[in-house]
């Protein structure tokens, strides 16, 4: 297989894969954070700002991912 | 953080807030992204670099004036002792993991506005516009929480072993 080839399936996977793990993470995280505001209702200020810094940092995961696939596809001739 | 902190904070906090919001909103206007020199500031890595630099500096001096010498080079050994490579690691990751994701996501988002306009020229970056907005400003009120969060940390003064 030449590099091109390699490169672009190398993209592909990378963001494949580092997207499944932070989706989990950011699903049950929200699910707590749903349940927290069921069981209070007067501590949905602070749980949604904290579920919404939560998922961010999970999102930079994914990001990181999508960055390197960046590069990847700079990578092809 | 405190009202005292908060108000000594305000202004690198609030000119964060505002500037990296502008960045991030830059990239929606007409014809911007396409241009090469109108692309929104925070769509390249150094200048989201510049802002976690000016954070990290930020906290080694709010850590400075807060804790004296000493307590500055002893908070890597307050908990618990061999947490010192962690703790050090850390100090230098987490500005890193903010510039990293703020450009990650702007770029990302520019990135595929662009696409969608090939595929689609009128109707599909529209969506991608849409989703920008939101996301532009969580990732800008995130960059200054996480900011304000690590201030807090850095300028604690007692880290009780629970």
């Amino acid at each position: 297989m030449d590099t091109n080839a390699i490169y672009a399936l190398a993209a592909a996977l990378t963001i494949t894969l580092s997207t499944i793990a932070p989706a989990i993470a950011q699903g049950v995280t929200a699910r707590s954070a749903m349940e927290a505001i069921a069981r209070q209702p007067e501590a949905a200020g602070d749980v949604r700002s904290t579920l919404v810094i939560a998922l961010a940092l999970m999102e930079a995961l994914t990001i990181y991912g999508l960055l390197i696939a960046f590069m990847l596809l700079g990578k092809i001739a | 953080m405190g009202r005292k902190h908060a108000l000594r904070y305000f202004p690198l906090l609030g000119t964060l807030f505002i500037f990296i919001i502008v960045c991030n909103f830059s990239g929606l206007f007409p014809g911007a992204g396409g241009v090469r020199g109108f692309m929104p500031p925070t769509a390249s890595l150094s200048v989201t670099a510049g802002f976690s630099l000016v954070v990290f500096i930020g906290l080694q001096m709010a850590a400075f004036r807060e804790l004296g010498v000493k307590g500055f080079f002893a908070r890597f050994f307050k908990p618990v002792f061999f947490m010192l490579p962690f703790l050090l690691i850390d100090e230098f990751v987490r500005p890193m993991s903010l510039a990293l994701r703020l450009y990650g996501n702007i770029y990302g988002e520019e990135t595929v506005t662009a696409q969608l306009y090939g595929i689609l020229p009128v109707g599909a970056p529209l969506l991608m516009m849409a989703l920008s907005l939101l996301f532009c400003t969580i990732q800008t009120v995130v960059f200054t929480m996480l900011t304000s969060i690590y201030l807090e940390e850095v300028t604690a003064h007692d880290i009780e072993v629970r």
